[in-house]
């Protein structure tokens, strides 16, 4: 079967409340057809958002092991609540939500750091053997570590927030929904996780220092 | 706009989340401020940067397979019979699953008699077995219960109130032989024993039998499994029920030679999505056919809301049955869709000349006894 694009911001546009035969493949005619027992639809539906899932869980937690475990869990908690999915909901919203809150139980059952967010430590984060790039510029894969160092010490609600707008571009209506946090909160949270990550990784942007 | 203005707002404007006017104003002040373009051209190099962020991870075969398994596991768990009630005493458990019968059955007058006249006959039992002096003879046509305890299998009572019997020298029945025993009627049991568990299982593998689409409060059946592992009521369509019940009291019309009840009887057995889509679309149809909405008794805003969840399955199984090349299928469900059309647009409160229509057709049609055939 013809699969979406994989933008997860367009995975969610053919959804709608008409029903039409052109919709091949619709959200809604997945989790109808899934929750007749059809594990091929089921299938489809964890093809289509299991990568974007499994992202946001990895960096709700950190570790690439707990991350695939938890995105199972999260999947096998959507199958067992099919039936009280609200169709006029978005599915990938309800698939977040449900990722979110396991992402969270696995939080709170490990051992709480100390993440204190010194706004004017000027000890960014290091790269693992101390270097930078001779031109100063981040190379993808300095880069990569750097993020997801700096992604570790926000807390929770804050990586949460950030990570849901600027890595799977949810709106902010969705962030609400998928972390139940108002609308206050997500724009507040969303500005000051912004200015920690841009104070953490700003040293390694740009030309030479 | 000014530069205090503007600068609170640039992280929503870039996120699009300011309204239309706001947004336009913006623009017209990025355009004439070098220091807000600036602040917003970092913004989108912010993004930019972020965006090639790689966790290096990909979805490996191995986590499909383990959801996999982990809905199976989770389905067999939940099909699993419940756990053997511990030993209690006698009548407090005897107290308790007349109760749980009651509760189940309370709506089959007619089981509700046989219950009492059972329970009548086992308090008979009981006293007779608990005189020393009892004299024992075996009825050979009595219907046989096994023993909870792997012993032979023993008469059990009915619910004629005829003297039982046992060959056993236990004073008592035990807590589980009183359990086992068999309802007339459904083949449910009060207790989940081998033969009620076999008639359970029986009825989640065929769930035709017109398995609601979500609880329903307004029927009073067997109680089965959805696949989330709660409790759904299913209704029996040829089993006696309560008057009140707005889903089964009207018995299903005769049969014609229409061309849906042509196609319905020839569709294959197998084809378990559409049964099932079949059997909801027929408890959906009797409710608008009895609804007492017209004379100002309720609304029908759960019907509407079912017909719009069966109208979208229906679209689903219907490009399955293009797909297939199944034209009996696709003859039923385009049968069906106009019904669940109308259905799903009625007005909470429809006015008579509204549902006369629908209800004129569907008997004209005779839509219902042709699902039914469909359903067996």
């Amino acid at each position: 079967m013809e699969r979406l694009a994989g933008d997860m911001v367009n995975l969610d546009a053919a959804q709608s409340g008409a029903h039409t035969g052109a919709l091949m493949n619709s959200p809604e005619e997945l989790v109808a057809r899934a929750r007749g027992g059809d594990e091929e639809a089921f299938r489809l539906i964890f093809d289509r958002y299991s990568r974007p899932v499994l992202g946001f869980v990895y960096d709700m937690v950190g570790e690439r092991s707990l991350a695939e475990d938890l995105t199972q869990e999260t999947f096998v908690r959507a199958y067992k609540g099919l039936a009280g999915f609200r169709d006029e909901a978005k599915l990938s919203t309800w698939l977040f939500a449900i990722a979110k809150n396991v992402a969270r139980e696995s939080l709170r059952t490990r051992p709480r750091e100390e993440r204190k967010v010194e706004i004017d430590d000027p000890s960014v984060v290091e790269l693992k053997d101390g270097r930078r790039s001779p031109a100063g510029a981040l190379l993808d894969k300095e880069l990569n570590e750097v993020v997801r160092k700096a992604l570790e010490r926000l807390d929770e609600d804050k990586r949460a927030v950030f990570t849901l707008k600027v890595f799977q571009q949810r709106s902010y209506e969705e962030i609400v929904e998928i972390t139940g946090f108002s609308l206050g909160k997500v724009k507040t949270d969303l500005h000051r996780a912004r200015a920690e990550m841009r104070r953490r990784i700003g040293p390694y942007l740009g030309g030479e220092q | 706009m000014k530069c205090v203005d503007c600068l609170p707002s640039l992280e929503e404007f870039f996120d699009g989340e300011v309204d239309d006017k706001t947004a336009e104003r913006m623009r017209d002040h990025l355009a004439a401020c070098a220091d807000c373009a600036e602040a917003f051209d970092a913004l989108r190099s912010e993004q930019e940067m972020f965006l090639r962020y790689d966790r290096g991870l990909e979805v490996s075969p191995a986590l499909w397979q383990g959801v996999r398994a982990a809905i199976a596991a989770a389905d067999i768990e939940a099909a699993a019979p419940e756990a053997k009630p511990r030993p209690r005493s006698f009548l407090s458990s005897l107290r308790e699953q007349l109760a749980a019968a009651v509760a189940v059955f309370a709506a089959r007058p007619a089981l509700a008699s046989s219950l009492a006249l059972l329970a009548l006959g086992v308090t008979a039992g009981a006293l007779w077995f608990s005189n020393p002096q009892r004299h024992t003879s075996t009825t050979p046509t009595q219907p046989q219960i096994a023993d909870n305890n792997g012993g032979s299998a023993r008469p059990a009572p009915t619910t004629t109130g005829e003297t039982t019997t046992k060959e056993t020298p236990d004073a008592n029945p035990s807590p589980s032989e009183v359990a086992q025993v068999n309802i007339h009627g459904n083949g449910s049991s009060i207790d989940n024993g081998p033969a009620a568990h076999d008639a359970q299982s029986a009825r989640r593998a065929n769930p035709s039998a017109a398995e609601s689409l979500t609880p329903n409060p307004r029927t009073n059946a067997n109680a089965g499994r959805d696949e989330t592992g709660g409790v759904v009521t299913f209704v029996d369509a040829g089993h006696e029920v309560a008057a009140e019940d707005p889903l089964t009291t009207v018995a299903p019309a005769s049969l014609a030679e229409a061309n849906l009840a042509d196609a319905a009887a020839v569709l294959d057995p197998e084809d378990e999505a559409v049964a099932r889509h079949v059997g909801r679309a027929q408890v959906l149809l009797r409710s608008i056919k009895n609804t007492r909405v017209a004379e100002g008794e309720g609304d029908l805003a759960y019907e509407r809301e079912m017909a719009r969840k069966l109208l979208a399955e229906n679209a689903s199984l219907q490009i399955d049955a293009d797909a297939d090349n199944n034209k009996t299928a696709q003859r039923v469900l385009k049968e069906l869709e106009p019904y669940l059309n109308d259905i799903a647009n009625l007005r909470d409160k429809p006015a008579r000349g509204e549902l006369r229509s629908i209800r004129e057709r569907m008997e004209r049609q005779e839509i219902i006894a042709a699902l039914h055939v469909y359903d067996d």
